[in-house]
């Protein structure tokens, strides 16, 4: 019951019917996208105007929404969960690559902790790539 | 000697049926579709010994203890047992000392002194972190469970207060005129807060105890009996309260955190040493002369990367004054109130400015301009006055992108003086009812909220409307109903 939820959350970063998404960033960097004459919306990105507040939620809602879902998976025991571990697994890689594609360096190894650590550091983006590809190496089969 | 028990046992339960197929017909099984219920169910308890105790001497002098114990279920095991201790002086000068009794002049002075300590609980089940259905399931046969936004710190405590009063009361001649003033000093340390964590860590907000506040304040009242002539009488009372309360500290290796903040570009944050809750924005670049710094290219204004403190959210005094004049059956109340010493985000302004309605927007008329004493940097700490450089898109996009994002601009000024109140009752003649079962008629007018004075720079809002909930207070003059006066007539009867 957790991992649908999850996969909503994966779809609405990507394309949600709200806000700024994954999506429209790209086509419009991409020049797919356009905007029509004498409307101001879309300033910032045909000004590559990248501040904070640029798509913010792609960086958030990652983290908040879809990866908290998949990191309740992930720390799941026993066998009978091996096959939602594996989805974790497969969903929070594909995640993380999108961040560090958008963002470079962002926190991989203290994130997703909760109360644990508020404030995770931010990891080097090439270790995060290459923890990636080890994580993908089922431990079970 | 005393013990309390309080236990809250709620449970409510809805259930709805939608799309009736026969109007009027309110029963479930009148509804099509699945049926929509929930249920919430809570307990909570606690438990609190306490024992009160004070010694009197010669009826002026006074002392108090008292203590008190408390368990209770809403924090954690281990950690949910507190005793809070009070001590107290009271002294009645004008019956300690001969010289002072019946006295002509003043006729009752009294010191107080006092401590105390009390702790506040959590709400219940605030130290579970919990989940819940999401939006836009069960989907199909599927249901779907989201785990809440808010972490919770596993040591969760109780928030401690602790408060230091003096107060002294004076009435003169015959209690004619009186005059009260208290001085207080709150330390409220291990506040139970929702802090903003780091996105990374998969929740939006972090439940946990932090930093220490202190508030210290004094509030002085005076009233009196004016003048009585006759039938006429003029009461006024006076009140003036000024308050500040300061960070002492927030968490390790943190000298501020946001309560609530708007895209980054401004907020009310708590900063430590500063006075809370504190306004801060972006706000330009400025040469040593106070001249705006302009970019050479754009002829736009540059910003300071970080936000600037501007102030305190709460009033630095406030003083009230009511009065009441009567004669015979009439009388005419009134309240008025001054607040003055901080500042409030104009949000209203914010946002029409962005859609072009602003005053600011039209102040050069939609034209590409020179922004008035302005300067550029030609080298580093160089300035030279800027004369020929315009701003880029005076018609739009200035206003939109650049002055509309720098937020000090709708920072204003919350100063504000009001007519709260203004009553007018008259009270029939007793002779008029004597013949009547009826005590005692009075009719009047009653008017809340007739006048307000703002300061000039403030053109938006009545300064006291917020947005915002808890302590983010400051925010104001946008998605509420806007400020109102109402009049009304009353008429009261007694039998």
């Amino acid at each position: 019951m957790v991992l649908p939820v999850g996969q909503t959350y994966t779809a609405n970063i990507i394309q949600g019917n709200t806000g700024r998404r994954a999506n429209a960033l790209g086509n419009m960097l991409m020049y797919n996208w356009s905007q029509s004459d004498g409307y101001s919306w879309y300033t910032d990105e045909f000004k590559y105007n990248v501040t904070s507040s640029f798509y913010p939620g792609i960086f958030n809602d990652s983290y908040t929404t879809a990866l908290k879902q998949y990191q309740i998976l992930d720390q799941l025991e026993g066998v009978s969960y091996n096959n939602y571990r594996a989805i974790a697994k497969v969903m929070k890689a594909y995640h993380f690559q999108l961040l560090v594609d958008f963002y470079g360096d962002v926190p991989y190894s203290e994130a997703l902790l909760r109360s644990l650590e508020a404030t995770p550091k931010y990891d080097d983006a090439k270790t995060i790539y290459e923890d990636l590809i080890t994580s993908l190496i089922l431990p079970y089969s | 000697m005393g013990g309390t028990v309080f236990s809250t046992d709620s449970r409510d339960s809805r259930l709805r049926a939608n799309n009736l197929s026969i109007p009027g017909f309110y029963d479930i099984s009148n509804g099509t579709g699945s049926l929509v219920g929930t249920v919430n169910e809570s307990v909570k308890r606690y438990y609190g010994f306490f024992g009160d105790f004070t010694l009197g001497y010669d009826n002026y002098l006074f002392l108090n203890f008292s203590g008190r114990n408390d368990w209770t279920s809403t924090l954690a095991k281990g950690n949910n047992s507190y005793f809070y201790p009070a001590v107290g002086l009271s002294f009645v000068v004008t019956d300690a000392i001969e010289a002072l009794k019946n006295n002509e002049i003043l006729s009752s002075a009294k010191v107080t002194v006092s401590n105390s300590t009390v702790y506040k609980r959590s709400f219940s089940y605030r130290i579970n972190e919990s989940y819940s259905q999401a939006t836009g399931y069960p989907f199909g046969g599927v249901n779907g469970f989201v785990l809440s936004n808010t972490a919770v710190d596993a040591n969760l405590s109780k928030e401690k207060i602790n408060t230091t009063e003096l107060g002294l009361n004076l009435g003169f001649f015959k209690s004619r005129l009186w005059v009260d003033a208290s001085w207080y000093n709150t330390i409220t340390s291990d506040l139970i807060t929702s802090t903003t964590p780091s996105r990374a860590s998969a929740s939006t907000a972090f439940l946990t105890n932090i930093g220490e506040l202190q508030g210290k304040g004094l509030e002085l009242a005076l009233g009196g009996t004016v003048l009585q002539v006759g039938d006429f009488k003029w009461d006024v009372n006076v009140n003036y309260t000024s308050s500040e309360t300061v960070v002492n500290e927030i968490y390790e290796g943190l000298d501020e955190v946001a309560v609530n903040t708007g895209n980054g570009q401004y907020g009310i944050y708590a900063v430590v040493g500063e006075a809370f809750p504190q306004m801060k924005a972006n706000v330009y670049q400025r040469d040593p002369q106070g001249r705006l710094i302009v970019d050479p290219v754009s002829g736009h204004p540059l910003t300071e990367t970080a936000l600037a403190n501007l102030g305190k959210t709460m009033p630095d005094y406030i003083v009230g004054l009511n009065t009441v004049l009567s004669y015979k059956g009439f009388s005419v109340y009134t309240t008025w109130d001054y607040r003055a010493g901080h500042v409030y985000y104009e949000i209203g302004s914010d946002a029409m400015e962005f859609t072009g309605r602003g005053m600011a927007s039209v102040s050069a008329n939609r034209q590409d301009f020179v922004i008035p004493n302005s300067v550029i940097e030609t080298s580093p700490g160089v300035y030279v006055e800027n004369t020929n450089i315009q701003v880029r898109g005076g018609r739009q996009s200035y206003w939109t992108d650049v002055y509309n994002d720098v937020k000090s601009n709708y920072v204003k000024d919350a100063t504000a003086l009001k007519m709260r109140e203004l009553a007018v009752n008259y009270e029939l003649p007793a002779n008029l009812l004597s013949k009547t079962p009826l005590q005692k008629v009075t009719i009047g007018f009653i008017g809340r909220n007739l006048l307000t004075w703002l300061p000039a720079e403030n053109r938006f809002s009545d300064p006291e409307f917020n947005n915002t909930l808890d302590n983010a207070i400051g925010i104001g003059g946008y998605n509420q109903s806007p400020p109102t006066k109402s009049y009304g007539f009353s008429l009261n009867v007694e039998f």
